[in-house]
């Protein structure tokens, strides 16, 4: 019975058609056509992050042995942002940046001396900044619009990453991890029964940026 | 007529309400006391792929991405406690924490695009997609069981090759490294 009521509604609705002018008619076809293509076209523009299941190989390339006492961790969450007017409105891009910076010591630059069964001098390196730690896992890009490359994007991290640095130096990171390095050192001295500890600073080594780049 | 008048006039105010307004939020910082001991440094090479085929009759788009990564790995010292240590004339021994992996480096100068094609039809990836396609990269490193496996390994070789040097430049002959 439903079927009978959609066919005649169909049949009327091809009547009304058939019955139009002919360039009316040309005109809904060619109309639809563009919206069917319009709507294929915009799926096809992207595909979602979640679906996306990449093929990931890798190798180790280097094994090094290291000396590195971490004693201070800078954490920063910042926002990055551009924009570039185009012919009719802009694109623009934000992109939220999490970043860690490590200080610390290169232990094999220590030195220490033992005056006594109880005394010891331990002369320590400069702190310096081991690591800023900006992985694809800590960079979220909140807004985008219009088409923005991977070297103008590894631009803009870059200078998220140069921020959180001068933050983490502007904010007392060299002292801190300084501070953090003296207790340490004093604990783990003390354990090895030494009642005199003397921690000095090295400064004969190379300043703690000049071998830094963000 | 009163409706098509106050449409009208309600038009600029939806052309407003579209305006975004731009507020940078305010950065989040912490600072944390620690006291890593990192022995060893690992370097990966990865090459990640992605083939986005789900408009194949429009075209595919294919990406490869070269990275480098650092790892470091080493021990704890902030776990160390006074038990740990024990001294008898020239005698020492420390029991040390377990080492682990105590960063993941991917510096956004060590990603580049190896390979990009992108068919006729289809758009280029956007950054939101790319992060998706690196966070992949990221994932892989921290869920390789083989290669965390190594990269303890040697961090413990190393952690026991530091003190055994630092204790025997301080005097102590009969030495024992053990981890809890």
């Amino acid at each position: 019975m439903q079927s009978t009521s959609h066919t005649n509604k169909f049949r009327t609705l091809l009547h009304f058609f058939l019955g139009l002018a002919p360039w009316v008619r040309s005109t809904i076809i060619a109309a639809l056509i563009l919206v069917a293509a319009g709507i294929v076209f915009t799926l096809s523009r992207r595909q979602s992050p979640s679906k996306i299941n990449p093929f990931v190989s890798q190798s180790v390339t280097e094994i090094k042995q290291i000396r590195e006492f971490c004693t201070a961790h800078y954490c920063e969450e910042t926002v990055v942002s551009a924009s570039r007017k185009r012919l009719i409105g802009t694109d623009d891009i934000a992109i939220i940046v999490k970043g860690t910076v490590r200080v610390g010591y290169d232990l094999s630059q220590m030195k220490t001396q033992i005056l006594s069964d109880t005394t010891i001098i331990v002369s320590l390196p400069e702190p310096k900044v081991l690591d800023v730690i900006t992985n694809p896992s800590d960079c979220e890009t909140f807004q985008e619009s219009g088409h923005w490359s991977h070297k103008q994007v590894t631009k803009y991290k870059n200078i998220a990453r140069g921020r959180i640095l001068k933050h983490a130096l502007a904010d007392g990171i060299m002292n801190q991890a300084a501070d953090q390095a003296h207790v340490r050192l004093q604990l783990l001295f003390s354990a090895l029964g030494f009642k005199q500890i003397e921690i000095l600073a090295d400064t004969t080594h190379n300043s703690p940026l000049a071998t830094h780049k963000p | 007529m009163k409706h098509k008048l106050l449409f009208i006039l309600s038009l600029p105010l939806l052309l407003l309400a579209g305006c975004a307004h731009h507020q940078q939020p305010e950065d989040i910082r912490t600072m944390i006391k620690t006291a890593e001991l990192s022995t060893v440094q690992f370097t990966v090479r990865q090459i990640i792929r992605n083939s986005d085929e789900t408009w194949q009759l429009l075209g595919d788009r294919k990406v490869l991405f070269s990275c480098k990564a650092t790892i470091k790995a080493g021990v704890n010292l902030a776990q160390l406690t006074d038990n740990d240590i024990q001294i008898s004339g020239t005698s020492a021994s420390i029991a040390l924490p377990m080492p682990q992996i105590q960063s993941i480096n991917l510096r956004p100068q060590d990603i580049s695009v190896a390979y990009s094609k992108v068919s006729l039809l289809r758009t280029q990836y956007t950054q939101q997609e790319r992060d998706a396609i690196l966070r992949a990269g990221e994932l892989a490193i921290k869920s390789d069981r083989a290669l965390q496996q190594s990269i303890i390994a040697e961090a413990q070789h190393g952690a026991e090759e530091f003190f055994q040097l630092m204790l025997r430049s301080h005097g102590y002959t009969n030495i024992t490294i053990t981890f809890k």
